[in-house]
């Protein structure tokens, strides 16, 4: 009788423990390197990643510090064709561009901050889901910008990067608004790098992290736009 | 029982033939290569290929895709980009129906962005019980090169340009005297855009092959499918290198412009 007490008390415990009502959630921190620096975010696996895309005001302090300027054809950083505020995500940058402001990141801050592979990106956004978007199967209502994700301003344009509610890894616009660069390439040479999780133009379906499009290292379009990372130190 | 069987069969046999007269070779599986055809009154001209796809023989011509248009409401005056003196311009007010220049009923439409083109298809495919689609990039360049490995259809010198297609040629120069880029000296006839039979066809009896307008196609730019390109060059169009078979160049799949038609293609049954 003893016996079976203790053991519908442990059953019990653990159905608790199953529960994790023991565990509380890990805190979501934030964390900035400087001033005019990204927010970043910890992923689980340790990665430093940026809340959201970079935004319009936080390339202008690099623009502003180091002169630089994307020549040559296509849209500018600060000039994508369309009405961008300052938490807007800066577009029109190209890969070469993206890297540049990375490696101006790490002299500023002493990190060794880049830009994300594809497989890290694909991590972040998912945020341990299996679902089709992170918040689900279908593309739904207000989750994201993009051309049928249910907005009056639908393929208008970007929109302010805190918009809408963040993934389960505390990461803003993890999808839609601007696809983002990855290091991964589509030949040896490298003269061309893949873009994940679909832009402000895209249909829905390319918002889905199995979406990749590619396009030169030089090229800039007004639906690309940047992330950074950066590994725990 | 055989002698009823037999009767039977033949007349199935006869109720065939009558089927097969009455509908016209056309509807049935066994069209020959290079056969032109229709599937009805209204729907473009299609020329059978040796792979059991059929080709739109012409553009989409204004009076077809207006029946399209007007029965299913497609704006035709809500915005397009026009051709003002030396740029672009994204009009209120233009569209198929007004695309800024006089259109007769025999020229390719323009001013319909992909996603109405692609309507366009899904409605000749109902309409029909035929597959029809925009062709691929790689379907148009073929059906445009017709089996020759030369820059252009017609061969590798440029110069035959006018007579062989509608492209920025000293009409359009005078329609747009302050374009600075270089314009093409020769003469084609047409400023704007042209009958979709004015130019001879090419070998395969595709016409417009290239030339008079752009043609949407059903690919992807570098995988991004809110762009979509399309081949084929336009009137507004003076550089060589676009009017090449494999010639292109693409857009936004929401944005209308008056140097971009299509045509179609129907799939094998």
């Amino acid at each position: 009788m003893r016996a079976f007490l203790l053991a519908t008390v442990l059953a019990v415990l653990a159905s608790f423990a199953h529960a994790q009502l023991l565990l509380p959630k890990p805190e979501l921190r934030v964390e900035k390197d400087c001033e005019d620096c990204p927010e970043m975010v910890i992923l689980p696996d340790g990665l430093y990643m940026s809340r959201a895309p970079v935004t319009v005001s936080e390339f202008r302090a690099f623009v502003e510090e180091t002169g630089y300027k994307n020549t040559g054809w296509g849209c500018k950083w600060n000039f994508s064709g369309f009405e961008q505020g300052p938490r807007h995500p800066v577009t029109c940058v190209t890969f070469e561009g993206a890297e540049l402001y990375a490696r101006w990141l790490s002299q500023k801050t002493g990190k060794d901050y880049r830009i994300p592979t594809g497989e890290e990106l694909t991590y972040a956004v998912r945020a341990a889901t299996t679902t089709n978007y992170w918040w689900g199967q279908q593309v739904g209502r207000d989750r994201a910008t993009c051309l049928g994700c249910g907005r009056a301003l639908d393929a208008e344009g970007t929109t302010p990067v805190d918009t809408f509610e963040a993934n389960p890894f505390n990461l803003l616009d993890a999808l839609g608004n601007v696809w983002i660069w990855t290091t991964d390439c589509t030949s040896a040479d490298c003269t061309e790098r893949f873009l994940l999780s679909g832009g402000w133009s895209s249909p829905p379906s390319d918002l889905r992290m199995s979406k990749r499009i590619y396009n030169g290292v030089t090229v800039p379009f007004n639906t690309y736009g940047i992330r950074v990372v950066r590994e725990f130190e | 029982m055989t002698h009823f069987l037999s009767r039977a069969c033949s007349g199935l046999s006869v109720l065939a033939a009558v089927f097969y007269f009455s509908t016209g070779s056309a509807s049935l599986a066994q069209v020959a290569p290079g056969t032109v055809f229709s599937d009805c009154d209204d729907c473009p001209e299609l020329t059978m290929l040796d792979n059991g796809t059929a080709i739109g023989t012409t553009l989409v011509t204004l009076a077809q895709f207006r029946a399209f248009a007007e029965e299913t409401g497609v704006p035709g005056t809500e915005s397009c980009f026009v051709r003002i003196s030396t740029r672009w311009d994204n009009a209120q007010g233009k569209g198929w129906m007004d695309p800024g220049f006089e259109q007769g009923d025999d020229h390719p439409a323009v001013c319909m962005n992909w996603l109405e083109a692609t309507a366009y298809a899904d409605w000749l495919s109902e309409k029909t019980g035929q597959f029809y689609r925009l062709p691929t990039y790689e379907e148009s360049v073929a059906v445009t090169a017709a089996g020759a490995t030369t820059a252009y259809w017609w061969g590798d010198d440029f110069g035959e340009v006018c007579a062989r297609a509608n492209a920025a040629d000293v009409n359009f120069k005078a329609a747009f005297p302050d374009d600075k880029r270089k314009i093409l000296t020769c003469d084609d006839g047409f400023a704007y855009t042209s009958p979709v039979t004015a130019f001879p066809p090419n070998p395969l009896g595709i016409y417009d092959a290239v030339g008079n307008v752009w043609q949407w196609t059903n690919t992807c730019l570098k995988g991004d499918c809110s762009n979509a390109l399309f081949r084929g060059a336009s009137w507004v169009v003076p550089a060589k290198n676009h009017f090449r078979n494999d010639g292109q160049w693409s857009d936004r799949i929401i944005l209308r412009n008056s140097a971009v038609g299509f045509r179609v293609l129907r799939d094998a049954q």
